[in-house]
């Protein structure tokens, strides 16, 4: 493996779909996909509702095989379940009979590491996302905010060099999801994996990326790639103000409002400002 | 405004951390406000018991009422008749005799049912091909009225107590069967994917995910299905016995003392009572389990 391999690849990707046991036609979900992670980079993915880039995510961590071309994982094929690859879901996924560091400790459990370095590495980024009090507490008895954060350290705790991200902050209020939007950027400056971060909200994408990739409508083909230029570290909270934001946002709405527009018969007079 | 970035949003962070003390006056309304709800909930249940008290006392009182007048004593008898014989059963240690022979085919025949089912369902509900091709014959085994069958188990297996123990089984293995395998094959698909990728072998995720996944739909079908064995003994005893509470009502009924088959049928519902006030906390052991949405049975 040459240190200047990708930490993703995609190579002409295709992804088809039979949707119901019994659906007459298979969907195609994704079509003709290239792209490229590199080490270290932050790289979102936005686009309407089901054009596959959850899928993309799948295909990464190996739930899913492409029907057609190639996915690679640091030079590697990906075949099989990729358990190099750590997997935030948009549902938080915490088992519901195991506390908060139990959970946390999950990954490491499975992945051998001793119970006392265990137990360490988990209090380490509990503290960091300020947990620390309701190591103890069961899933149920969090609120959504704690829950994500906690789904979100479960997975980085056994550091990986690629970490997956579906929509996190999707069910979470305005407020907690800009603080969480901070904080993922904490913790990932902490130890710079690639990130693939699925996403609906172009502000998040802007406020977090390296580089966006913007899908079209089904099949998902790649419309359009952004470089984000913005220095870093960046201020979460008012992102909006930075220079240069606003002309990125303008363009990248530019591109989804077109596909929305697509799906959509249009509106007369529709007009978005 | 430098906010946003390293240490400074950890800070933000803390808000979530534990609440400061409150001040005396908001101790006071706290108080006042635990005090009250304790007592609302005291006259709640003193409201419950006496209605469930009242309906007792109308039903003895219509009963006796009716009794001789509305419909003939020889139908429903009176309720100090069926007082007096379960007085004299007591008394005369009729009742525990023949008790220990229900009980006895009821907790065998509750371990046996529940033990094959869950050893059957197990590899079942894991194995989601081999479920398909066994579940038309599953379900028609379910279908069979236990009832119709009695008669046959009394030919092959005697009249002592094994087709009781059988009947008895057999009234506990299917829903303990069906339950066990929804609990195996309900564990959340997101959960198992989650799992996988975090590097989970088939043995860890088994252990750390389906089997304690599937524990409560167990444990829910254990307690819904301890009655359902008690019937089962019964129905064993109705069809050929001499003896066992079963016996008891069948052998008034043909003599035609209608105190004597209330009786009976009250012994029996008030053991199934208890024995399902007795397993209730098996439905819910653990405190992870508050908040989380089981389905169970009726009971």
């Amino acid at each position: 493996m040459s240190t200047s391999a990708p930490a993703v690849r995609f190579q002409s990707v295709y992804k088809a779909f039979i949707a119901r046991e019994r659906a007459a036609q298979p969907i195609l979900a994704l079509e003709d996909i290239s792209f490229v992670a590199n080490p270290g980079e932050f790289v979102s993915l936005v686009g309407p509702s089901g054009c596959g880039k959850s899928t993309c995510l799948n295909l990464v961590a190996g739930l899913t095989a492409p029907s057609a071309g190639l996915v690679e994982h640091q030079g590697a094929r990906v075949s099989g379940v990729n358990t190099k690859v750590g997997y935030i879901t948009q549902d938080d996924n915490l088992l519901p009979w195991r506390s908060l560091v139990g959970n946390v400790e999950l990954g490491l459990e499975f992945r051998g590491v001793p119970a006392p370095e265990r137990r360490r590495r988990a209090r380490e980024l509990i503290d960091v996302v300020g947990l620390i009090g309701f190591e103890h507490h069961y899933p149920h008895e969090l609120s959504g905010g704690m829950r994500k954060r906690a789904s979100i350290v479960r997975t980085l705790v056994y550091d990986t060099d690629v970490v997956l991200m579906d929509e996190p902050f999707g069910p979470l209020d305005a407020q907690t999801r800009v603080i969480l939007q901070a904080e993922l950027q904490n913790l990932w400056q902490r130890s710079r994996p690639s990130v693939l971060f699925v996403t609906h909200d172009l502000v998040e994408a802007i406020a977090l990326s390296d580089r966006i990739i913007v899908f079209t409508n089904r099949p998902g083909t790649i419309k359009r790639e952004y470089r984000v230029d913005l220095p870093r570290p960046r201020d979460i909270f008012h992102i909006h103000e930075t220079p240069g934001f606003s002309d990125l946002y303008d363009a990248l709405w530019a591109d989804i409002r077109a596909e929305i527009g697509a799906a959509h018969a249009p509106v007369a007079g529709e007009r978005i400002a | 405004m430098g906010l946003g970035n390293g240490a400074r949003v950890t800070a933000v962070g803390e808000r979530i951390a534990l609440p400061r003390p409150p001040a005396d006056a908001a101790v006071r309304v706290l108080e006042d406000t635990l005090t009250r709800r304790q007592a609302t909930l005291r006259a709640r249940r003193r409201t419950v018991w006496l209605a469930r008290l009242g309906i007792l006392v109308g039903v003895i009182v219509a009963w006796e009422l009716s009794s001789g007048t509305l419909v003939r004593t020889f139908f429903v008898s009176r309720p100090e008749a069926v007082a007096a014989r379960l007085v004299e059963w007591t008394l005369n240690g009729d009742l525990f005799w023949h008790g220990q022979f229900t009980l006895t085919a009821t907790f065998i025949g509750y371990m046996v049912g529940a033990l094959a089912a869950i050893l059957l369902a197990w590899p079942l509900g894991l194995m989601p091909r081999a479920y398909r091709v066994a579940e038309p014959y599953i379900l028609l085994a379910y279908s069979i009225p236990a009832v119709a069958l009695g008669p046959v188990f009394i030919l092959w297996f005697g009249l002592e107590l094994l087709p009781k123990i059988i009947l008895a089984a057999y009234f506990v293995f299917f829903v303990v069967f069906i339950n066990t395998v929804a609990g195996f094959r309900q564990v959340p698909r997101g959960l198992i994917d989650v799992s996988l990728v975090m590097g989970a072998s088939r043995a860890a995720l088994f252990r750390t995910v389906i089997l304690p996944s599937a524990v409560p739909y167990v444990l829910a079908a254990l307690r819904a299905t301890l009655p359902a064995a008690m019937i089962g003994a019964v129905v064993g005893e109705f069809i050929a016995s001499n003896r066992g509470l079963g016996y008891l009502a069948s052998a008034a009924a043909s003599e035609y003392e209608t105190d004597g088959v209330i009786a009976a049928a009250f012994v029996m519902a008030v053991i199934v009572l208890a024995l399902t006030v007795l397993l209730r906390p098996l439905g819910r052991v653990t405190r992870w389990q508050r908040g989380v949405d089981v389905s169970e049975g009726s009971l």
